[in-house]
């Protein structure tokens, strides 16, 4: 436990009691249950937990390949970009050439605005012989920033590469990172239709709803959230704006401007 | 020793695969990844990102297969993109396109003409040029994401308001502390046609030029017997002699404030003027006065700021020098143009 005492904590995205008390109790666990609990946390929108878990698992074996990638999949989510990038080098060094891993450095190159860099490393994973769904949402989301509409066809592929819940789930995150509501609402709902107990799915789906204006949508999907998980505080928060909410000049003429 | 990402079976001791060159030394591996500091977390993503695409290259020179067609660019409203708006072709030059620079090109060309030749006919040209192409920058944006002429119009109609707003608002903000004005009478140190600029509302003080306004002043004389009027007026800019209490004097063609010739002297036209002394009241400045009235005036009308006296056909000019302090538009500190006469007072 000491060496996580290096990680930070964030107030809001600290370790659930259940999880901490997992984790002190379960120092004789194998890997594969911390990986499974990351998998399970980072389902329902945990990254900070899901990654300490996947570094648990690291601990134990460090040549879990899935586990590096998890690893920097979460630092991304986290928003920590530049270290994503130094963190998936260094699995690289590990396991060189390996698609996920190029992927993963890909992606982080791409939210720091290196698009030249992504586009090289994103084309080198894909050269790698096999593919996974990962691979395809990262070029979809380099095709966003590259503002081609192939993003689409990417994202498809992704799903028809994996039939897991997680992957428009996370494609509705990353079309949410770069705005775009709409689009980032249909792969939600692709995601709640896979797994309507995923109550992260409906929280991200709210999410898009009310970024694309769809307030009243919005609204439902929240309360969903809330339904399925009680102590969804940011799902409240957010329902507490969108119900307190007036008529705004400035939203309105956003509405006005806004690309259908 | 076994790899753990192609398999091989290395031999003990070695540091690096002999197949795939991945590292072996998995046991000083740190899988504790590195997390930024609180002090990065502060800087928001979008403007991190945005420094960064503009340090590693736009979006079309990332790769010519993939370059991006002009039709196909999506138009996000994020922060940095409102604020980018606020220069026309900006927002273009930003995301790398190749027209955006020469939107930028002609909106800093423009904007540095508007600057210099401000006062001036050329600069108002200028100026509604300098609108016109941060309008269309705007509209190259939008225009590629509608095609539909009604949304277009609705929108250029608020990017016109806006911008006007925009552009009102700052001249009107800089308006209420600097003025440039084009001067079309001849003092000592200005030509006619000079643009000067003037501080408003600042306090003057001897030896500075000052603008003033004086209204309107018209002098009824007659020549060859035919009754004709003199008028001046408007905004005419003289260098301050004296000031509320002081006392100014006139004698033997030569000005003196306090009974100390006064450094500032007028030109010889003063030499018709017959002497007087005049104390500076409260609530006024005494300005050099420059060839104002012409020799034959024999009276007043309209309504004057200060009225000079007429004594056998000799005026006496100090009283026009008297300027109410409320008329006082502010200190000249800037000649700009003529272009080779630039010169800060």
């Amino acid at each position: 436990m000491t060496r996580f005492g290096k990680l930070e904590f964030d107030d809001g995205d600290s370790l659930d009691p259940e999880n901490q008390q997992e984790m002190s109790l379960s120092a004789q666990e194998t890997e594969t249950h911390w990986l499974k609990m990351a998998d399970s946390n980072r389902r329902e929108g945990k990254h900070e937990n899901a990654l300490r878990f996947y570094s648990r698992a690291l601990e134990i074996d460090k040549t879990i390949m899935s586990a590096w990638v998890g690893q920097v999949q979460m630092l991304i989510l986290l928003g920590e970009y530049p270290q994503a990038s130094t963190w998936s080098k260094k699995a690289l060094e590990l396991f060189p050439n390996h698609a996920d891993l190029l992927a993963a450095q890909a992606q982080a190159e791409c939210r720091r605005g290196d698009l030249k860099q992504s586009n090289h490393l994103i084309d080198g994973a894909m050269k790698v012989r096999g593919e996974s769904a990962y691979q395809w949402q990262v070029r979809g989301e380099l095709m966003i920033a590259l503002k081609q509409r192939t993003d689409r066809h990417c994202f498809d592929k992704a799903q028809v590469t994996s039939s897991d819940s997680l992957v428009p789930l996370e494609s509705a995150l990353i079309y949410l990172h770069h705005h775009e509501y709409a689009k980032g609402a249909q792969r939600a709902s692709m995601a709640v239709e896979k797994s309507p107990e995923l109550y992260f799915a409906w929280y991200v789906l709210g999410q898009c709803q009310e970024g694309a204006g769809l307030d009243d949508a919005a609204i439902r999907s929240y309360k969903q959230c809330c339904n399925l998980c009680q102590n969804h505080e940011q799902a409240k928060q957010r329902l507490n704006v969108l119900e307190s909410r007036g008529w705004n000049p400035i939203r309105s003429l956003g509405k006005l401007f806004r690309r259908s | 020793m076994q790899c753990p990402s192609c398999d091989f079976n290395n031999m003990p001791g070695m540091k690096r695969c002999a197949r795939c060159q991945a590292s072996l030394a998995l046991d000083s591996v740190d899988v504790i990844p590195p997390r930024a500091s609180q002090r990065e977390k502060t800087i928001p993503n979008w403007l991190r990102s945005t420094v960064n695409r503009i340090r590693y290259g736009a979006a079309d020179a990332a790769n010519d297969a993939l370059r991006a067609k002009r039709g196909e660019v999506n138009f996000r409203w994020t922060l940095g993109d409102y604020l980018c708006l606020l220069v026309g072709g900006l927002q273009q030059s930003v995301r790398g396109e190749l027209a955006g620079w020469f939107w930028l090109g002609g909106w800093i060309v423009l904007f540095i003409l508007s600057v210099g030749f401000a006062g001036t006919g050329f600069g108002s040209v200028c100026l509604g040029l300098l609108f016109a192409v941060h309008a269309m920058s705007i509209a190259d944006i939008f225009f590629r994401q509608q095609e539909e002429w009604g949304t277009r119009v609705r929108f250029m109609g608020v990017v016109a308001l806006a911008l006007g707003l925009i552009y009102g608002g700052t001249i009107r903000t800089l308006g209420a502390f600097v003025t440039p004005i084009r001067f079309l009478s001849e003092t000592t140190d200005l030509s006619s046609g000079d643009v000067i600029w003037y501080a408003d509302a600042s306090p003057t003080k001897n030896g500075q030029l000052v603008a003033y306004d004086i209204g309107r002043l018209d002098f009824s004389y007659r020549i060859n017997n035919a009754p004709a009027i003199f008028r001046v007026g408007g905004t005419r800019i003289n260098r301050q002699v004296a000031e509320a209490g002081q006392v100014v004097s006139w004698r033997n063609n030569t000005l003196f404030v306090d009974n100390k010739e006064c450094e500032w002297q007028p030109r010889n036209f003063m030499e018709r003027v017959a002497d007087f002394e005049i104390p500076v009241d409260d609530g006024y400045i005494f300005v050099s006065p420059e060839g104002i009235v012409p020799e034959n005036a024999i009276g007043m009308l309209g309504a004057p700021i200060s009225m000079p006296t007429v004594t056998s056909n000799k005026i006496i000019m100090g009283r026009i020098g008297l300027v109410p302090k409320q008329r006082v538009l502010g200190r000249v500190f800037l000649r700009s143009f003529p272009l080779t006469a630039i010169r800060w007072y």
